[in-house]
């Protein structure tokens, strides 16, 4: 199994859980590419590479992060596109990002602290 | 012309579904599919924006190889994980943060270093007697290292980190050569060496030019504000909540 530190989340692992909640409660579930697009647009930066996006998306879906599944081939033909792999945030995955912010939340306080 | 952008849209997206078949190649079928549909779907919805968003083909085709390019690092390392069942680089990124926020700071306190040297042999040829003036050189390596100095204190918080950075990458390009030509003026010893060395002043150039690189990349890896929240999301959570 994938060596996993306790509690530890990768910065595109939280940005993927960001932007996918955000999506999310709009559209249902979101797919690669929207996601892409989504990273782009809020960072302001290159869409991510495939290579970066797809592991980190198989990774979590190992990690119980996030779930997929196809979505019907009828709505992909009806549309003239290839199928899209539809993703969701699940409750451990939101807790996870939660818990994430609430630490990043603590240190920029304790910083401004110190500062 | 335009046809002709249309074929680069078409090659790059050939291109990498080519590199997809290839690090997919020997996989369990299912997850070969399985990547190879998703990068399918995705250079199609990538293209299809693009279109959409008035985007020219040619800059289309460079952001699919690109994207591509940058890619294929975790595409290797995805394919590894898939054979021996490990995730070999999963913490890499935390280390990397590590190990270049430390040879940042090497760089930097090496920088103030060499300015403080230089002051004090600044002062002692003055009090000596050696020199009755403050060469250029010499004025301006120490104030290089008074920068450096506010550039190491910067990167001490994880916003202005990449600040730091950067500003070192300046200061490290001439550092080194201009406390060179400084001790040219106020160390004996140092007249002798450079003399003998001709191609010292060269080196010093190249050395700071391989620094400033090291920092530029450095500050380019901490602009990102993803990563420089990377320390926080890093903090453990509450163990009811971990990621597993």
């Amino acid at each position: 199994m994938p060596r996993r530190r306790p509690g530890v989340l990768l910065p595109i692992e939280l940005a993927i859980l960001d932007a996918g909640l955000t999506i999310q409660p709009r559209e249902g579930s979101f797919f690669g590419f929207a996601l892409a697009r989504t990273l782009a647009e809020r960072d302001d930066s290159a869409l991510v590479s495939q290579g970066a996006l797809y592991r980190a998306l198989n990774r979590m879906e190992t990690a119980g992060l996030l779930e997929s599944e196809w979505e019907a081939p009828e709505r992909a033909e009806a549309e003239g596109r290839p199928r899209r792999r539809l993703y969701r945030v699940t409750g451990a995955g939101e807790a996870a990002f939660r818990a994430a912010v609430r630490a990043e939340q603590r240190g920029t306080v304790t910083g401004e602290a110190l500062a | 012309m335009t046809g002709l952008d249309g074929r680069a849209v078409e090659r790059a997206a050939r291109s990498s579904l080519r590199w997809s078949l290839r690090y997919t190649a020997g996989l369990d079928p299912v997850i070969a599919a399985r990547r190879q549909q998703e990068i399918l779907s995705d250079l199609h919805e990538h293209t299809t924006w693009a279109a959409e968003s008035g985007i020219s083909r040619r800059a289309t085709a460079r952001a699919l190889r690109g994207r591509m390019l940058r890619g294929i690092p975790a595409d290797l390392s995805w394919r590894r994980t898939q054979l021996t069942g490990r995730e070999g680089i999963r913490l890499v990124p935390l280390r990397v943060d590590g190990l270049l926020l430390a040879a940042v700071a090497v760089i930097g306190v090496v920088q103030v270093a060499v300015g403080a040297f230089i002051a004090a042999r600044q002062v002692r040829a003055l009090v000596i007697d050696d020199i009755s003036s403050i060469p250029d050189s010499a004025a301006l390596t120490i104030a290089l290292g008074s920068v450096a100095l506010i550039a190491v204190a910067l990167l001490g918080h994880r916003r202005t980190r990449h600040w730091g950075a950067a500003v070192l990458a300046v200061t490290g390009v001439l550092i080194f050569a201009k406390s060179v030509q400084a001790l040219y003026y106020i160390s004996a010893t140092a007249l002798l060496v450079i003399n003998g060395v001709t191609w010292l002043e060269t080196a010093a150039y190249a050395i700071g030019t391989g620094v400033a690189i090291l920092c530029l990349a450095a500050a380019a890896y901490w602009s990102n504000p993803v990563r420089r929240s990377s320390a926080a999301s890093a903090a453990s959570l509450p163990a009811g909540e971990e990621t597993r």
